[in-house]
């Protein structure tokens, strides 16, 4: 440390070292001559033979220099300043390579930022390491039409899992109170037709069982979040809404709350607003309104494929994507273990027609990243467009050096 | 004395024997040059190339200090100096040096 502010007053005081440098050299040279000439050399020869004995002065002068440990930033601030020189002498070259890089520098950090958020970053909320989610596997290649969510596909090592599950099945994990603190669920509900003082916009809208947010523990930022007992057949509509919703549409938070929206037609009360940066169990798929699940009783009452009781009455009818918040101490595994056989035998009821080896198993976890569907999804496609936009850099640099090669031979040709 | 009975100086000895020169007091780079020369009876010969590296090396170490101040003949002279830092310096090369010298020549003198 010590050294380092000797150097920098150093740096700081370059000019008047370089003249004492001088100043030391020839006054070397004239005590040398005085030397020789006192032992007798003529004053010519004197001269001659101390010159010699200094040597190559510019030599001399760059080694002691180099003495100062401030060769390296010298050298390093004159090729800045030989490469500033150089930009204002050629505007338009300058400009064409800033906006070359910045479009490629730009192009890798948006894909790295998207990346960052779906495939390295866990899930904003609190503790997402205790986070499992839920799904079955099954040995049976095909499955009956069941591709509908992002978690659901081909297992890579032989069969097919899937990542929903019946009312029934979501209630007995529910139920299960020795591995989960809480166990949740929620299904996407599509674009709805949002109709707030006779505007209307697409909303991208979520259904989610009442333990929803108390197990991502998201604080409102106005109101309050869905409890259980919005969740149940026959309670009160209602829905909270995304933070950039209420700004957008209500005029905040606050101007949110109590007010009345209609979604498909089917009125709705706002009871409170998400916090600023929540983006729900799923970072692909990020609604801007939440309502409970029974809710879908009133909104797919009119489903032509039959009556929406079936979601809560049929046991083969799988739709809940389950989530849960481990207790402390309990790994995915354990969980796994002990949720397994009562999952079993709820199947083997359920599914009596189904072989025997075809029966879905449960798989718990890890689910801090949200939905892993997402990530399996994306992940081969981000990691080929991350390469596509470091190349797209790499050219950019390319044909930066290409024109900069270019000035330079143009220069030598005048 | 001819040029080829001199001794090159070893690879970092240059700098214990400017900080011994400097032991009794200050000196500017001339005299420095001149007294390794002399007391060594002309045997090594402190190159000007080397040395001013050498000195200004060691002041960026903060062994020794410079200041400008007159010669006995009236012109300004940059004069050395040695700092505390410098005397530990020196103590702690110069037992290095009586430890090699003693090493080697107990190899060289071997009986055998």
């Amino acid at each position: 440390m010590k050294t380092l502010l000797h150097k920098l007053t150093w740096l700081w005081t370059r000019k008047q070292r370089e003249a004492d440098l001088q100043e030391e050299f020839r006054f070397h040279l004239e005590e040398e001559a005085e030397e020789r000439r006192s032992s007798g050399a003529s004053e010519e020869e004197a001269r001659f033979a101390a010159r010699r004995d200094l040597g190559n002065r510019l030599l001399l002068q760059e080694e002691t220099r180099s003495a100062w440990g401030w060769i390296m930033v010298e050298q390093f601030l004159q090729d800045v300043r030989y490469a500033l020189r150089g930009m204002s002498a050629n505007k338009t070259f300058t400009a064409l390579a800033i906006l070359s890089l910045a479009l490629g520098i730009g192009a890798n950090t948006a894909i790295f930022s998207f990346m960052d958020s779906i495939l390295l970053r866990p899930l904003p909320v609190p503790d997402p390491q205790s986070l499992v989610t839920l799904a079955w596997h099954t040995p049976a290649r095909d499955m009956h039409g069941t591709n509908f969510h992002d978690d659901s596909y081909d297992d890579p090592n032989g069969g097919f899992i899937g990542g929903f599950f019946s009312w029934e099945a979501f209630e007995l994990f529910r139920g299960n109170r020795s591995v989960f603190d809480s166990v949740f669920g929620y299904q996407g509900a599509g674009n709805l037709n949002l109709t707030f003082q006779n505007q209307a916009e697409l909303a991208r809208t979520e259904y989610v069982s009442g333990e929803y947010f108390s197990a991502l523990t998201a604080q409102p930022a106005a109101g309050r979040m869905i409890s259980p007992d919005d969740d149940r057949a026959g309670a009160p509509a209602v829905a909270v809404i995304g933070y950039d919703l209420s700004e957008s549409r209500f005029g905040g938070p606050g101007k949110a709350t109590g007010q009345i929206i209609h979604l498909n037609s089917i009125p709705f009360t706002v009871i409170g607003v998400t916090p600023k940066q929540f983006i729900g169990a799923d970072p692909g798929l990020i609604a801007s309104i939440y309502i409970p699940m029974h809710t879908n009783l009133l909104l797919q009452a009119r489903d032509r494929s039959g009556s929406p009781d079936r979601y809560y009455t049929e046991s083969e009818y799988d739709w809940v994507v389950v989530m849960a918040r481990l207790k402390h101490g309990i790994t995915a595994s354990q969980a796994q273990a002990a949720l397994s056989g009562p999952f079993a035998a709820l199947e083997k009821r359920s599914k009596p027609k189904m072989r025997a080896e075809e029966r879905p198993t449960l798989v718990v976890r890890q689910g801090a990243h949200g939905l892993d569907g997402l990530q399996r999804r994306y992940a081969k496609p981000l990691y080929v467009l991350l390469g596509l936009v470091g190349l797209i850099l790499a050219i950019a640099c390319a044909n930066i050096a290409n024109l900069t090669l270019q000035i330079t031979s143009r220069l030598k040709c005048t | 004395m001819p040029a080829s009975d001199r001794l090159d100086l070893l690879q970092g000895t240059l700098d214990l024997l400017i900080l011994r020169t400097l032991l009794p007091g200050r000196s500017h780079g001339h005299a420095i040059a001149k007294h390794i020369q002399r007391t060594s009876e002309d045997l090594l010969q402190v190159e000007t190339g080397s040395l001013y590296p050498a000195l200004h090396r060691l002041e960026a170490k903060g062994w020794i200090a410079a200041s400008w101040e007159l010669s006995e003949k009236g012109k300004r002279a940059r004069y050395y100096s040695l700092t505390a830092a410098g005397k530990k310096q020196l103590a702690a090369e110069r037992s290095k040096w009586h430890a090699l010298s003693r090493a080697i020549g107990l190899i060289l003198e071997d009986a055998q």
